[in-house]
Formats: C-alpha cells, structure tokens, sequence
C-alpha cells in the first residue's frame, strides 16, 4: 500500500502518460479508494490515454490529467486518528469537519450580517479560483501570456458591478453625503462597463498565434463561471438584506436535505436514482423530501421569533453601522390557520398558531429537495465529464468549497425570485431616489397622480383640512 | 503539444464515421494543400454554382415568388379598395405606406397579414432560401414604384436573381452590389417604421444565435447529442421570453393592466422565467448520456455565453430603439460608415500594418476611418434630428393598438447656440456651412462616433480571432460574398451596448410611468410617506403654489 501511495503522490502534474499509473488505475482500483478522501465510483478513472484534451475527434473518450491533489489532511487529525484503519480515518474526517463547518456557520450568524458579507466574498472567490484552476488543468493552458490576470481583473469588474448596485440602493444616505462616491454613483453602469471593455480589449491585444482556440476557451470557462458564481453570489447577499433569515433558512434546508437523504438512503436504500451518481436512492429522496419540509416548519418556527433574524438589514447614517431592528412585517406574526378535516382528526386540533413564514418555508424545502439535488447532479456530472475527483482539496474529507455550494447556488437564485415575486414589493427609498431623479414637470405629474390615487382610496385627508 | 493533438484529431477525422466525412473530404481536397494537420472547415460552399440548385432547394424558388405575388396582391387589394382617406399629400402621391409607424393610415385588416408574409419570408429566406430574402427585398422597393410597373420589376428581379447562381461569390462586384443592397434593405426596414424594425432584429438575432450554435456542433462533432438542438433552442426562448417580457411590462404598462392573463404574466414575470429557465436545466442534466458528459458541458457553455452574447445585446438594440429610432439608426450607420471609411483610406493609404489578427488592417485605414466617422457621423446627426419621426420616443398609444412616434423633441433634439472656436468657425464660414447653432445631439453623436471607430474594431478583431481559433472562412454563407450575419453584426454589438449604457448614464433618467407604476404597487402607508416627501420637495422648488392659495382653488 505504501508503494502505491508514493508512485501516485509524485506524479508530474503535465506529463500526459504516465503508464504506471494508469497501470495502477486500471488493474488495481479497490487500492485507489483509501487514497481518495470521498467515496465515489472509481470506473471512470481507467484513464485511456488521451492526446488531445480539448479533442473534437473523439467521443469523450480520454483522461484530461488532471493532477490528483495530494493528501493533505491535518497533521493533527491524522495522528488523532493514527490508530484506525483508513476508511474510518475518512468517516471521522469527514464527520469532524461536518460538525466544524456547521459550527463555524453559527459562529458568522452570531458575528452578523458585516462578517456574513465579507464570508460570502470569499466564498465567492475562493469557487471562482477552483472553477478556474480546474480550467487550466483541463486546457494546460496555466501559462497562457495574461491569462490569470485576465481572469481576476473580469472577477473584479463584475463584482464591482454588482457591489455597486447593491451599495447604491441600501447605502443611498450614506452615497449622497460623500462626494467621490456620488459621483461613482451616478456614472456607475458607465464605469463599470469601461472597465469591462479595457478586459475585453486587453482579452484581443493579448490573443497569440498558436493559442488562440485555447484563449477562446479560457474566455469562454471565465464568463460561464462568472456568470454561475457571481451573478448567485449577489443574490444571496440580496436575500441577507431581506433578511438574515431568508439567508438561513434555505442554507440549512439544503444542508438538511443533503443530511436526511444520506440517512434514508443509507438505512433504507435501495432503487437508484440517477445514473449520474450512482450513490444516490429514491428512498433517501423522498425520505429527505419529506423530512426536510418538517424540518423547515420547525426551524423557521425557532428563528421568526427573534428580530434579529427578521428584520431587513439597515444600514444607519448615524451610527455608521447595520442594524437589525424593526418591527417585523405581517410574515412574521403569529396568525391562527384552521386546519383541514384529516388533520384536525389526527391530531384533535382544531386550530394552529403558525407565522405564515412558516408556509413560504414549505415552499422553499420542496424546492430544496426537488430542484435543489439538480445542482449536484450537474456538479457530478462536470467533475465526471473533466475527470476529476473533487473541485479542490480545500476541505479535508469534503473536497473543495465549490463541493459543498454547489446545491445552495440554484437554491440563492430560487429564493430570490421568490421574494421579488411574492413577497417584496418595491423598495420604497429606491422610488423616492428615482422620483428625485426625474424632471422637475415629471415630478409634478406624478405628484398630482399620486394624490388623486390617494384621495380615492380615502388615505389623504381632504385637501382643506390638510395643512401638509 | 498543441501541433501533436492536431495531428490526433486529424487521425480521428479520418477514421471517425459521421454524417460530416463527405462534406469535410470535399472541402479538404478543395483547399488545396490536403495538410492533414490542419483541418479547415469551409463553409463556403459554392464555388460551383450548379450547387445551389440541387433538389431540396428547388422549391424555394416557386415558394419565394408565390410569397412576393402574394404580398403584391396584398398591397394591390389594399391600394384598389380600402385605403383610408390619406391625410396628407405625401401620403396621396406615394400611395400606401402599409407598414409605417403613423397611426394615420394602413387599415387593420391588411396590417398584420402582411406583417406576417413579410416576416415568414424573412425567417425562411435567413435560414436557407437567401434568394427568397433577395428576390422580397427588392420587392418592398416596388413600394416606391407605380403598379404597373412592379410586376414587370419583380420578374426582372427574378432574373437578375438567377444571374448569381452561375457566378462566383469572390468577384468583388458582387459584394459591392450586396453592400448596396443591404443598405437600402436598411433603409427600407426604417423606412417602415418600429414594429418591423423590432420583427428583424429579433430575426437577426435567432439566425445569429444559429450560425454560432451550428460552428459549435462542427468543432465538437456533436451535431448528433440526444435532446441538445432542442435544449439550445429552448434556452433561447427562455431567455427571450424574460427579456421581451421585461420590455413589454415597461413599455406596454396600460395595455397588460387592461387583459387579464397578461397581468398575471407580468406580475409573476420573473417567477415564471426562472420556472421556465429551471425545466431547461433540469432536462439538460437528465439528458447526461455516459459518454459525452464532457462535449455536452462544452455545449452547454457555449449556448449559455452565445445567449449572453447575442440575446443580452440584441434586447439593448430593442431597448435603445424605444429611446428613439435616432439611437439605433446613427450608431449602426456609425459601424457602417466606420468599415467602409476604414476600408477605402486602407485601399488608398495602407501601409502600416494595425494588427496581426487581421493583417488587412492597417494604422492608416484606422485613423481616417476615425476622423471620417466623426465627420459623417456629426452630419447624419444633423440631418435626423431634424425629424419627429425619428427623435421622439416610440409610444403606444392604447386607444389605436399601434405605435406611434410623436412628442415634444426633449432638449438634445433643440437647435442651441454654440460657439465655436474661432478657427473652426472660419472654416466652417469658407465652405458656406452654418456653424452658430447645432443639436446638443450632434456633441453627442462625436462621442458615439469615436466610440464606434476607436474600440468598436476590437468587436471585429475578437470575431476574426474566433474564426481563426476555429479555423473558418466565415460564420454561415448566407449572405454572399460577405458570409454569414454574424460577420456584419459583429462589431455593431459594442456598439449598440455602449449606446444603451451611455444613454443610461447620460441621457434618460428613469421612466416616469415605471416609477409611477411602482409607487402604486407600494403599501399605503409607504404611498403616504412619499407623498409627503415628494410634497415637501416640490414645495422647496416653488412648483406648487402655497397652501392657502390651494384650498383657495379647491
């Protein structure tokens, strides 16, 4: 096993064929699964030599050599955990780093909305980077003349595009008060696409005779990125404003989903799902379905209580700081529901206080179970077609952090859409700042419209009366 | 490395059975150097023209000419009995003008055939039956052109039509004449106001989405992947669904709130696109067959960026021409003037070459296109912004269901008083040129021009390095001697998004009716708190009168 171990952990990264190990792939892959942190099915890895990686000949036939990323657990971990045979070892890393994850995501809660932002950017970033890197081993193209730069300086542009957005509608008082950030405020779409341009223009100075059908891809695998990772960054920033809760709720529906469908399929397994991951059953799904929408009516019990969840982040002129203080909208009060005839006879209630969140929470767990395992099966599908185990080795026995997003990020876009349909109206200050952007005779027009609609629904008082 | 996976793919060309082998051999061996190393996919297919006729294109014929006859009589049954009174002479002397944007004239009932003839003719003629869409073309000419001679004209039309097919389309005459034609195309689409304008570029913009979607199939050799022509399609409808929807929900505010299923479209707009966006997805990922994961995430991506290249850009174009027919026609007209001025200062100057992505270019070709731009592109603005029809926003106007382009011209459309330098004045005074006062416009139009000449070409050098990256003449051939769509439309994409976003950030503010819209979606109570701000701040500008002069009114 130690021999193995060594001929695999120094392998040249660029060499396109190494026999041995593909020898060692092929005749031997029960002895490769101790190496690898997370359980797969190994068949896809008896690699055929593959000459061209971006090959429009063949059928998908071929390894893309990519490296395997080495072993690098904690030493700490490992000598904790030196005494058990190997595929415990992975259970228990695996474990621990379940529990630490999921503490480490009620720690940022605790911290507040400031740290869940910054946690959210670099979790952005730090996705992009493996979308990225995997790219690169993909096309052997790391050492492509700008590339990398390229591919940060878009990272940027968009992220300033999409910051800017988000900064000039919550922060108005603060953008009007400063002058520099007035102006950047004003001109910002004009901004931000100059500063894409000098990318783009810098993309076509930079193309080079032999590799242009490379640069052609690079481009290609840095915009689909950007527009996966960042467009659904920004939504789930969006979503904190609403609310940390609508933050919360779907993260730990998808987290919970993910849970109770390994239990179920574990425990009760049996009928496969879809040949894409094989591990996967229909009983861990509907298990997962049905103890996920349970598990949403009681989490979204526990935390519509507290303001601090349900209030829209406020960013206050005065103290310069967020806050979360408000009185909650109607979603969040308790109201009676009637309950219908079978359940009533089930549980001898007749009627149940319930806040009507709880309602839109059922909505977002089926999502979550339903829709939301498509993402995984897309992302299981990308590592199967690139051939790579895992996204990165960011996390020691889970892979990389695009590992465990990748169900949130279908699941940010969906409750975002939510919201703007059913939930939020328009944001009343973005209004006031549009109206005061008009013409001065516009203004006036739909003042005297307003006014009319408010007269008739008997909400202004008569015009003699008010001394406004 | 890359010459060796070359050398892999052109050994797997050879062995690999598929529908394309007879083709690609015909087009290796026509290339001459029978290079195995290089593999050039030629989509310039007719360098014979007895091609052009084989069986399946034979019906276009019989069916591009009962279209042009039946959009003839169409016109004939309109001009003989049921035109309206025309209000004007213009209108007597030049008979119908069926399809223009003035709500004065063309009865409803021959409106939306024709409509339809006229833009079942274009998406047939775009997708394989270009003689069709030239021999219909020249047709609308026969709008100009008394009836009696327009059926003598048409067939000579149909003559001239087959003198290309025994012609090769590299004979630089042939490319002149289309040049013209386009033009004139050009101006017969304004010429007939916005809805048509709106009909070609969304056809403009499926057949461009096309000929990159069929370039992808043949670099991937995946034109036979389960469900993925579906998929793209689908997606395409998808994403136009939810920009037109978006569009519509602006601009037609008055007519959705009057139907009731259109309200319950716009209201849950976003939902129901992204449900939509959703099943897409969802398909794709249950149509992951075991050997072709990878080529099926390739196409994947590549309808997704074809889409944000295409789709976004093209609704910017849609977006900008509910600005103004002005913002559409003078940035497109600035990209034409640009190529052709760049173009004859290269032929006459060139020495310099510009790039090495398209080595025809040169330094000088570059600078005089710049100042020819500049020049022409001042001039033009000049000339249009003289015009209603042009410079006012298109409306719709609800009680007559059409659109219609009148309005009080906002100030950049209003002859000022400039002064000029004394040295421009002097010259401007030697050629007889009245050099006081010009349209706010024309300062702006300088700035759109630099644009289109200054970075408007790296949109052409980005298609170039696409072409060369994947080794082909042209995008499609649809149109001859200039190739597809796409190799025309490629530098006005720049263009038309950074018209969008300079209009954006420099020239509208927001919608009045959209923010009026949204403030009756608002709570009550928000309603109220704006009222009294809006109240205050009117106050503060001294346009409402006084309180007590108010309830003096009352």
């Amino acid at each position: 096993t130690v021999v193995i171990r060594q001929t695999v952990f120094r392998l040249p990264p660029s060499d396109d064929s190494h026999p041995l190990m593909l020898y060692v792939f092929a005749k031997c892959p029960s002895l490769i699964s101790p190496l690898f942190v997370c359980q797969g099915s190994d068949s896809e890895l008896k690699g055929e030599k593959d000459g061209a990686s971006d090959s429009e000949a063949k059928v998908d036939s071929g390894v893309p050599e990519v490296p395997v990323p080495a072993d690098d657990t904690p030493v700490v971990l490992n000598k904790a955990l030196s005494g058990l045979s190997s595929r415990w070892k992975n259970w228990w890393i695996r474990g621990i780093l379940t529990l630490a994850m999921i503490s480490f995501f009620f720690l940022i809660i605790y911290l507040g909305p400031m740290v869940l932002m910054m946690i959210v950017l670099i979790v952005q970033i730090k996705c992009f980077q493996e979308i990225i890197t995997i790219g690169y081993n993909v096309y052997h193209s790391y050492h492509l003349p700008w590339f990398r730069t390229l591919s940060w300086y878009f990272l940027l542009c968009v992220n300033y595009f999409f910051y800017g957005e988000t900064v000039t509608d919550y922060f108005f008082t603060l953008v009007q008060r400063e002058e520099p950030l007035r102006i950047l405020s004003k001109y910002h779409r004009f901004i931000s696409f100059a500063l894409y341009l000098t990318g783009f223009c810098m993309f076509v100075l930079s193309l080079v005779k032999k590799h242009y059908r490379l640069q052609f891809y690079m481009f290609g695998w840095t915009h689909v990125t950007l527009l996966i990772v960042v467009t659904q960054s920004h939504l789930i920033i969006h979503n904190l404003f609403e609310g940390m809760i609508w933050f919360i709720v779907p993260i730990s529906c998808v987290i919970c989903n993910d849970i109770m469908a390994y239990m179920f399929g574990f425990f009760f397994g049996r009928t496969p799902l879809i040949k894409l991951s094989p591990k996967k059953t229909w009983e861990g799904f509907i298990g997962g379905l049905f103890s996920t929408i349970v598990f949403g009516i009681m989490f979204s019990y526990l935390m519509a209580g507290y303001r601090y969840f349900v209030c829209p982040v406020e960013f206050n002129n005065d103290s310069n700081r967020f806050q979360v203080d408000c009185e909650p909208s109607e979603l969040f009060q308790l109201q009676d529901y009637i309950l219908p005839g079978v359940l009533q006879s089930f549980t001898g209630w007749s009627t149940v206080r319930l806040y009507p969140f709880q309602i839109h929470s059922i909505a977002l767990s089926s999502f979550a179970s339903i829709v939301g395992p498509f993402g995984g099966f897309f992302a299981s599908g990308f590592k199967r077609a690139f051939k790579i185990k895992d996204f990165a080795n960011t996390i020691p026995g889970h892979g990389g952090i695009m590992d465990r997003f990748d169900c949130q990020y279908l699941m940010a876009t969906f409750v975002n859409v939510y919201i703007a349909s059913f939930i939020r109206g328009p944001n009343p200050s973005k209004v006031i700042q549009q109206l005061l952007a008009l013409r001065v005779d516009q203004q006036l027009h739909i003042f005297n419209s307003l006014k009319a609609h408010l007269t008739e629904k008997g909400l202004l008082p008569a015009l003699e009366g008010a001394a406004a | 490395m890359i010459r060796e996976r070359e050398t892999a793919a052109a050994v797997h060309d050879a062995a690999a059975p598929s529908v394309l082998q007879s083709y690609r051999s015909r087009s290796i061996g026509a290339s001459g150097s029978g290079d195995a190393s290089r593999v050039i996919y030629r989509y310039d297919r007719s360098t014979r023209g007895k091609t052009r006729l084989t069986k399946q294109r034979r019906p276009c014929i019989p069916a591009g000419l009962s279209f042009s006859f039946f959009w003839h009589l169409l016109q004939q049954k309109k001009l003989s009995g049921q035109i309206m009174e025309p209000t004007s002479k213009q209108q007597q002397q030049s008979g119908e003008h069926a399809l223009s944007g003035t709500p004065m004239v063309a009865p409803q009932r021959t409106l939306i055939p024709s409509l339809f003839c006229l833009y079942f003719v274009f998406i047939l003629s775009l997708f394989r039956l270009y003689f069709v869409f030239i021999s219909s073309l020249f047709c609308l000419y026969s709008v100009f052109i008394p009836s009696l001679f327009r059926l003598y004209f048409v067939f000579i039309l149909y003559l001239f039509r087959l003198y290309f097919v025994f012609i090769s389309w590299k004979n630089y005459w042939i490319r002149g004449v289309l040049s013209v034609a386009m033009i004139s195309g050009f101006f017969v689409i304004i010429y007939m106001g916005p809805v048509t304008l709106i009909l070609v570029v969304m056809t403009v913009q499926i057949k461009c989405f096309q000929e990159i979607i069929t370039i992808g199939y043949r670099v991937y050799h995946s034109y036979e992947l389960p469900w993925f022509r579906t998929l793209s399609w689908y997606f395409l409808i998808c994403v136009n669904y939810f920009f037109y929807g978006e569009t519509v929900a602006d601009y037609f505010g008055a007519l959705v709130q009057r139907e009731e299923p259109l309200q319950f479209l716009a209201r849950y707009h976003r939902f129901i696109s992204f449900a939509l966006y959703l099943a897409g997805f969802c398909m794709f990922v249950l149509t992951l067959v075991k050997k072709h994961y990878r080529l099926q995430f390739y196409m994947f991506a590549w309808t997704h960026v074809t889409l944000l290249i295409v789709v976004t850009q093209s609704h910017l174009v849609i977006q900008n021409l509910f600005e103004g027919m002005i913002w559409f026609i003078v940035p497109i007209s600035i990209v034409i003037c640009n190529d052709i001025m760049a173009y004859l200062f290269g032929f006459f100057f060139g020495r310099t070459p510009l790039i090495k992505l398209s080595p025809k270019k040169t330094w000088e070709g570059f600078i005089g296109g710049f100042f020819g731009t500049l020049v022409f592109g001042f001039i033009l603005a000049h000339l249009l912004s003289q015009f209603q029809n042009f410079v006012c926003p298109v409306g719709f106007n609800s009680e007559t269901n059409r659109f219609s382009v009148e309005c009080e011209p906002s100030d950049i459309f209003v002859m000022q008083e400039y002064t000029l330098p004394v040295a421009l004045q002097n010259t401007l005074r030697r050629w007889k040129k009245p050099c006081d006062d010009m349209y706010p416009f024309q300062i702006h139009s300088v700035f759109l021009s630099s644009f289109g000449s200054l970075i408007g070409p790296f949109g052409g050098f980005f298609a170039s390095g696409f072409k060369r990256a994947f080794k082909i003449k042209d995008f499609a051939n649809t149109i001859p001697g200039h190739g597809g769509i796409m190799d025309r439309f490629d530098c006005q994409y720049l263009m038309a998004t950074f018209t969008h976003v300079y209009i954006a950030s420099f020239i509208r503010g927001p919608n009045p009716s959209k923010v009026l819209q949204q403030l009756l979606l608002l709570h009550p109570a928000q309603q109220l708190g704006i009222f009294h701000t809006l109240h205050s701040h009117l106050r503060e500008r001294g346009m409402l009168p006084p309180p007590a002069a108010a309830a003096q009114a009352q």
